[in-house]
């Protein structure tokens, strides 16, 4: 699994960071997405797959690389 | 397609006999799509489905920018008082922008960080609820006090003030109050928060608004007005949306006995809390006369043409209600597994700026009075509760409670 996230499309919602804290966090000032895994181990699929679909910017995409 | 050439208006009022379920959508029988008449004689397109919903908040070919021609505004009173620029009315590139002026506050780290002093203020107000002995009002005894001690202190505006505030703001949401009184209560504000701006550039404390005028208004970055704009809306939607929440939450927790006796034998389990409160916010859906948007061009919604120039009302409440994505929509089950995916917030860029905030007060109320108050229960027959429908924020006017002393 592979994950991207796209700090130009992120609108700081911090929904990604609420829901899978070990993947995403948020820049300290601007709330701006910091991905912090991009091959996670796939036990830690459905909680990419629900920051993916939460997410209001749609900047986290989760592929099966 | 309807068939009347008349649209219905919208929004119609609920069904006192279920308050808590929207009125059924005026869309024509089978259709998830139609036109509808709004408040000043205009025609705008009323989405009712989660999958339309959720398109259109994403897609910002869709406005949501009032001064837009054809933009499907709230009511009068919002149209007189609440147009101004700011996070809520900007399109981007201009709103991330803006957005990332204020959102330091309101991330998952400070909000988690803001938790305990938010657990010390409902501590303090079950305690002081607790000592007077019952009966109790959840709305002015808890519900309001909670959000509005929250953001006073984040924005730094003095919580004695509150009432002054909270009147003003409640008549800048209010659809029933007319635009002359609406822009008076939105001006008093802005004259209130340009002198508390004085104070702050004169002494700036560890507030939202001192930091806005330290880091963006002497450096000229922004004007004193566009300073005025953004704590003024922080102001108006961060009390009340939250406070009607709260207290339509104790309700229908109170009203739904094999629900709240999932809530008090999970005794303050987060994840039990947490869950409950998605499904509160879905079932209940506060913000209850939708997303406002106008389509800047011509646009296909999932076979729906949507020209521009035309008017869309995302009835997010509605889309919370859609039985394809929610089976058992008008049921509240906090156990729920896709309960996080509530549009209650919104979608898209314009999602609620305030709503982790607005879910740790929630969890931490509930989570508390489930603990402190476990034979708390209504203190009047449930027909008798006072609802209020008067604005764009559905809620109670009062809710008495009582509970073994």
């Amino acid at each position: 699994m592979r994950i991207e996230a796209d700090q130009a499309r992120c609108t700081s919602a911090g929904n990604c960071a609420r829901v899978a804290p070990s993947l995403f966090d948020q820049g300290e000032d601007d709330g701006v997405v910091i991905l912090l895994q991009s091959h996670p181990p796939d036990s830690l699929r459905d909680a990419a797959q629900e920051a993916e679909s939460l997410c209001p910017a749609q900047a986290i995409t989760v592929t099966d690389d | 397609m309807a068939v009347s050439n008349e649209p219905v208006t919208f929004p119609a009022r609920r069904d006192q006999t279920c308050p808590f379920d929207p009125p059924a959508p005026p869309v024509p029988a089978g259709q998830t799509k139609g036109k509808v008449r709004i408040w000043d004689g205009t025609e705008a397109w009323l989405l009712t489905n989660y999958a339309d919903s959720k398109a259109v908040l994403a897609d910002e070919r869709f406005s949501a920018d009032p001064n837009n021609p054809g933009f499907p505004e709230k009511s009068a009173a919002y149209k007189a008082s609440m147009a101004e620029r700011n996070v809520r009315t900007l399109d981007n590139p201009d709103h991330d922008v803006e957005k990332r002026m204020l959102i330091r506050d309101f991330t998952v780290r400070r909000v988690s960080q803001l938790r305990p002093k938010i657990q010390e203020k409902v501590d303090g107000l079950i305690g002081a609820m607790l000592e007077k002995g019952p009966p109790a009002d959840i709305v002015t005894d808890l519900a309001f006090p909670v959000p509005t001690m929250v953001i006073c202190e984040m924005l730094g505006v003095p919580y004695a003030d509150r009432d002054f505030f909270g009147a003003r703001a409640n008549a800048c949401l209010n659809s029933e109050v007319s635009a002359d009184v609406a822009a008076k209560a939105g001006a008093e504000l802005e004259e209130y928060l340009d002198k508390l701006i004085d104070r702050k550039d004169a002494q700036p404390e560890d507030d939202l608004m001192s930091r806005l005028v330290v880091d963006v208004m002497r450096t000229g970055e922004r004007t004193r007005e566009h300073v005025i704009a953004q704590a003024k809306l922080v102001l108006v939607t961060g009390h009340e949306t939250t406070a009607n929440m709260i207290a339509l939450s104790v309700l229908a927790m109170l009203s739904n006995p094999d629900q709240l006796e999932i809530l008090r034998s999970a005794e303050d389990d987060p994840k039990v809390v947490g869950n409950a409160v998605e499904e509160l916010l879905r079932y209940i859906s506060v913000a209850h006369t939708g997303r406002r948007r106008v389509a800047l061009e011509d646009v296909d919604v999932n076979g729906t043409l949507i020209r521009a120039g035309e008017g869309v009302i995302v009835a997010n409440n509605l889309a919370d209600r859609d039985e394809s994505v929610f089976p058992g929509a008008g049921r509240l089950d906090i156990r729920r597994e896709n309960a996080r995916s509530t549009l209650a917030f919104g979608y898209g860029i314009h999602q609620c700026m305030g709503q982790l905030l607005s879910r740790v007060e929630l969890q931490v109320v509930l989570g508390t009075l489930g603990k402190r108050m476990p034979t708390l229960r209504l203190d009047l027959p449930f027909d008798a509760i006072p609802f209020k429908e008067d604005g764009s924020v559905y809620g109670l006017f009062a809710l008495p409670v009582t509970w073994d002393a």
